[in-house]
């Protein structure tokens, strides 16, 4: 078998792996799918089995020069044509040009009855003969699950599903077999077939959640082969699915030594030399607590260093955006002109939350920032349940730290002074560094107060440092003095003292 | 007929797909229709030599022998030794035998139930009124 792509996965089993090209898909499986072997796509109906199968058959095709055989049974292979070509993916011309067979198993009217026994040597023998045509590696069949309404005998299609998963293997080629589910959870197909071809079960998954359809995949089993476990959530978008993985972050990205300037010296110095280069900086406050004044200080920093930066805001209008920093002396409107610069604001109700990961995502990718500031990001709690919530960021995050970003996220605390958001709650472990801005009352008088209470990988200061917000921006004073619970109202924070300790 | 592309390198255009049946001849074999003399073609496709194909063999002769060799011209095609006319005419289980001739009717199993065979593939109205 010469499959292009292979890389051997582990030295004890030897397991060979087939990259299908799909957004995400590698990464869940931890390299894609076994070569040689078959794995079962299943899902409720709808839930994106046949758009998954013919977008690994495209990519086969268009992006690893791989031949494929597609085999349908529920639709004719006009239909399957036609289903696809919308997203761009011209099976018609694969067709054509001899690298892509489609087997029609679909019904056959002319079919008028049974009289005895039989089985599907047919569709066998054409699978095999269409295979040795082309030099295919990759055959679909969707969906086997089918195979149990066009025939009566439960018995002689489960034996006929082996005959052909044999049939597969004989032939060294990486199959993919979809079938139906009745529930999201339970058992996994609905005519017990997986144990035939249960090298690799694929489960996808989609419900209703707060009026959005949300999208999950799971490899729910890879025999001898290691892939992560969880739930991802997808989308399918013009080009195909886009899988998000969660425990991306998981992986043991490059972490940089470079620090970056926070666009205040005092900060940076408080950071032990500035911030990391690929680092997620968390900025928590409550309203008016000066976070858009960091985060203009941040991008301005960037702009004056050529590093393009990429501001997106959930909270307030491009236009008050660009007008908050005037007021502090700072010119976006010319970094934007430069292409320094890229302002967007978006209400968070727009979109789902995969929707607007998808579109930073897209946003980052075309614009391949330096730095990146989210406006808040606590602002997405409004759309999204603690778990969708999670995902966001989990996902953000991970994509972010993949291209070396500094991102500078904030986060609205529901109090004036201290307090804890929902989004410090759920994010605080995934960030590098957290900054804390409060309100302080010294002395029957409301000063504001700056403090660094996490710093990953770095020494930081731990004391709360005075600051002012004036026309020329953001200043940090002295630390305060004899102020024991200058956080006040966060009991909190004696129980993260061992954070301040924390250098890993 | 849903072939995208053919054994033997021919390729054919999606439109093709479409005409489903319609493939007149292959590899020289005459599957066209009923000729003047009113004997109706038959088709029988068998995957090897199995019990199955047997039974199929056997029960078809009984067919033939029942209503008149001068009536019905039934030809053999095992698809394990030529898999591109499986491919050709969409043949996915196996046996099948196929009555080529209008109205093109298919009957899939071992054929043991001959009656249903005659009446499924409308063989025995014709003879009926002679």
């Amino acid at each position: 078998m010469d499959f292009d792509k292979l890389q051997p996965l582990n030295s004890d089993y030897q397991l060979q792996r087939l990259a299908t090209g799909v957004t995400g898909f590698e990464h869940i499986t931890r390299g894609g799918l076994i070569a040689g072997r078959t794995a079962l796509v299943a899902g409720t109906s709808g839930s994106g089995k046949t758009i998954l199968s013919c977008e690994i058959v495209h990519r086969s095709i268009t992006q690893f020069d791989r031949t494929a055989v597609f085999i349908t049974f529920e639709e004719s292979p006009s239909d399957v044509i036609r289903n696809v070509i919308s997203m761009g993916w011209d099976f018609e011309q694969y067709v054509r040009d001899e690298k892509l067979i489609i087997l029609d198993a679909s019904i056959d009217r002319e079919v008028v009855a049974a009289a005895g026994p039989y089985d599907l040597s047919g569709i066998i023998a054409q699978i095999e003969h269409a295979v040795k045509t082309i030099d295919a590696k990759v055959v679909v069949l969707d969906s086997i699950g089918a195979l149990f309404h066009l025939h009566d005998n439960p018995g002689l299609v489960r034996r006929e599903i082996h005959r052909i998963a044999d049939a597969l293997r004989r032939l060294g080629v990486t199959g993919l077999l979809t079938a139906e589910r009745t529930g999201e959870y339970g058992s996994v197909s609905r005519f017990n077939i997986e144990e035939f071809v249960s090298d690799a079960v694929i489960i996808l998954r989609h419900d209703l959640n707060q009026e959005r359809v949300r999208r999950t995949i799971q490899i729910y089993k890879m025999r001898g082969a290691d892939h992560y476990e969880n739930e991802f959530p997808f989308l399918i978008t013009g080009e195909g699915l886009r899988i998000q993985a969660l425990s991306e972050s998981e992986l043991s990205h490059d972490s940089s030594t470079d620090r970056i300037s926070s666009g205040n010296a005092t900060l940076d110095e408080m950071a032990g030399g500035g911030l990391f280069r690929d680092s997620i900086v968390l900025v928590s406050g409550p309203t008016g607590g000066g976070k858009t004044l960091m985060c203009a200080t941040f991008a301005a920093e960037g702009c004056r260093n050529q590093q393009r930066t990429l501001l997106l805001g959930f909270e307030e209008s491009r236009q008050q955006l660009i007008r908050n920093a005037e007021s502090w002396g700072i010119d976006f409107g010319k970094w934007e002109d430069q292409g320094l610069l890229k302002i967007q604001s978006r209400y968070p109700e727009s979109l789902g939350p995969d929707g607007h990961l998808a579109r930073i995502k897209e946003l980052i990718t075309e614009f391949e920032p330096t730095r990146l500031v989210i406006d808040s990001v606590s602002a997405m709690e409004r759309i999204a349940d603690i778990r969708g919530f999670r995902e966001f960021v989990i996902g953000l995050t991970s994509f972010v730290k993949e291209r070396q970003i500094c991102a500078l996220l904030t986060c609205t605390t529901p109090q004036l002074s201290g307090g804890e958001s929902i989004t410090e709650a759920h994010i605080s472990t995934i960030t590098d560094a957290i900054v804390l801005l409060r309100y302080i009352e010294v002395a029957g008088a409301l000063s504001r107060g700056i403090l660094i209470i996490k710093m990953r990988g770095s020494q930081h200061q731990k004391d709360v440092r005075e600051f002012r917000i004036s026309d020329s921006g953001l200043h940090i004073g002295d630390s305060f003095e004899g102020v024991p619970n200058v956080l006040m109202g966060i009991p909190s924070i004696g129980a993260r003292s061992s954070m301040h300790q924390e250098t890993s | 007929m849903h072939r995208t592309h053919t054994g033997d390198g021919r390729s054919r255009s999606p439109d093709d797909l479409s005409h489903r049946g319609e493939e007149s001849s292959q590899r020289g074999e005459d599957h066209s229709h009923q000729g003047d003399d009113g004997v109706v073609q038959l088709t029988l496709y068998v995957a090897g030599d199995t019990e199955l194909s047997r039974a199929a063999i056997r029960n078809v002769r009984g067919i033939v022998d029942r209503l008149g060799r001068d009536r019905v011209l039934v030809k053999r095609v095992d698809i394990l030794q030529h898999p591109e006319v499986a491919w050709k005419r969409r043949i996915v289980a196996t046996p099948i035998l196929i009555r080529e001739s209008n109205p093109v009717r298919k009957i899939l199993g071992d054929l043991s139930d001959g009656d249903r065979v005659v009446d499924a593939l409308q063989l025995n109205e014709r003879w009926k009124d002679d």
